[in-house]
């Protein structure tokens, strides 16, 4: 997996610990461009604009909890983020 | 994407919510008929009432089982459930057997007695519930400010130093019946403890928890509220001797159990009409 996909693992990861497996999976398949390969690990593949991928898997965060789900999601992929440069971090995680 | 709605929720369960509220009205229009009939004559019905309305925790403790299932029992979601649920079936248990005492052995409730198991149990299972719901609501990300962490220190010791001071200061101890010392402190500092942790929860996280989990929560803590103070009013009455089956404390408990089943069918309906939410 690249930082990205690493980054949607650790978030989707973060909200399988919250609200179960189901529902957390559930909603990130419905981002364009995001698959689950392995729902058991959280592996994840994207196709597409990764950045615009991640983005709108906050989003689905943010449907859930509000300000708290992109508050978690910066708390989950806080260390993966020093990995990308500063043009490289998703807009939704700055 | 907008959030789901209650009214979206409701369809997922209307027939849990329907028995529900056939049976808050049924059981209400009971209450108020017995009253208005006077206390001196109404006894044996009062203590009717008071042994049935234990029929909305059971409703409500079978459903959050199913219910914390769909959320799955290992998430933080599935476990306060789960727990909420439990704590519902447990007070049923203890009025199941104050209600044994009253009708068939038609004697005085003892204190402790085996119905302590379940009212004590149902403490420590609000407790346990409202931890899984204080981690799940990110109070690790709320509290690293300095109000959250005051917050977090302030809000359970002033609830445990009022109920000290309602409930036990002068305190007489009588070493003989430690298990009586356990309860009297028990109950209302385990009461105090729940609602202060349910408070925290809803407090740490009121600035940021939004989104469509926001309502079923909010229902949650105050269903928790309503229950903290039913348990505050019997012990303030128990203690006063102003206590009397069927009445006005009776009917605070079966309002909470019916707020407690309400958002724990909440809780199932919105969990479905998420995944069923279009991209």
């Amino acid at each position: 997996m690249n930082n990205y996909e690493h980054i949607a693992s650790e978030i989707i990861k973060y909200q399988v610990k919250i609200i179960g497996s189901v529902v957390a999976i559930g909603l990130a398949e419905k981002v364009k461009g995001l698959s689950v390969t392995n729902p058991k690990n959280v592996t994840v593949a994207i196709s597409g604009e990764p950045k615009k991928v991640i983005n709108e898997l906050v989003g689905q965060c943010e449907f859930l909890w509000g300000n708290l789900g992109v508050l978690e999601c910066k708390d989950a992929s806080e260390k993966l983020l020093g990995l990308l440069s500063s043009n490289e971090i998703p807009d939704r995680l700055k | 994407m907008t959030t789901v709605g209650f009214a979206q929720t409701v369809k997922n369960n209307k027939f849990l919510y329907r028995l529900t509220f056939v049976l808050f009205i049924a059981l209400t229009m009971c209450y108020l008929y017995i009253h208005h009939l006077g206390l001196d004559s109404t006894l044996t019905v009062r203590q009717i009432w008071g042994s049935t309305y234990q029929i909305l925790a059971i409703l409500g403790g079978i459903t959050g089982l199913f219910v914390a299932r769909t959320w799955g029992y290992k998430s933080l979601f599935g476990k306060a459930i789960l727990f909420f649920a439990i704590g519902l079936l447990l007070q049923a248990f203890g009025q199941s057997v104050d209600s044994f005492y009253n009708f068939f052995l038609n004697a005085t409730i003892p204190y402790p007695s085996l119905g302590d198991l379940g009212f004590m149990g149902s403490v420590f299972a609000y407790i346990i519930a409202s931890i899984y719901l204080l981690k799940a609501t990110g109070i690790q990300v709320s509290i690293k400010s300095i109000k959250g962490k005051a917050l977090a220190i302030c809000i359970p010791l002033i609830l445990l130093v009022t109920c000290y001071f309602f409930f036990l200061q002068g305190y007489q101890f009588d070493w003989t019946n430690k298990l009586k010392i356990f309860l009297d402190f028990g109950y209302p500092l385990g009461q105090a403890t729940y609602v202060s942790i349910a408070l925290l929860a809803y407090i740490s996280s009121k600035n940021y928890f939004g989104g469509t989990l926001r309502l079923p929560f909010v229902f949650l803590i105050i269903a928790l509220i309503f229950q903290y103070i039913s348990d505050f009013t019997f012990l303030y009455q128990a203690n006063a001797g102003t206590w009397y089956v069927g009445g006005l404390n009776d009917f605070m408990y079966f309002v909470s159990y019916t707020i407690m089943t309400l958002a724990l069918i909440y809780f199932g309906g919105v969990h479905k009409a998420i995944l069923d939410q279009d991209k």
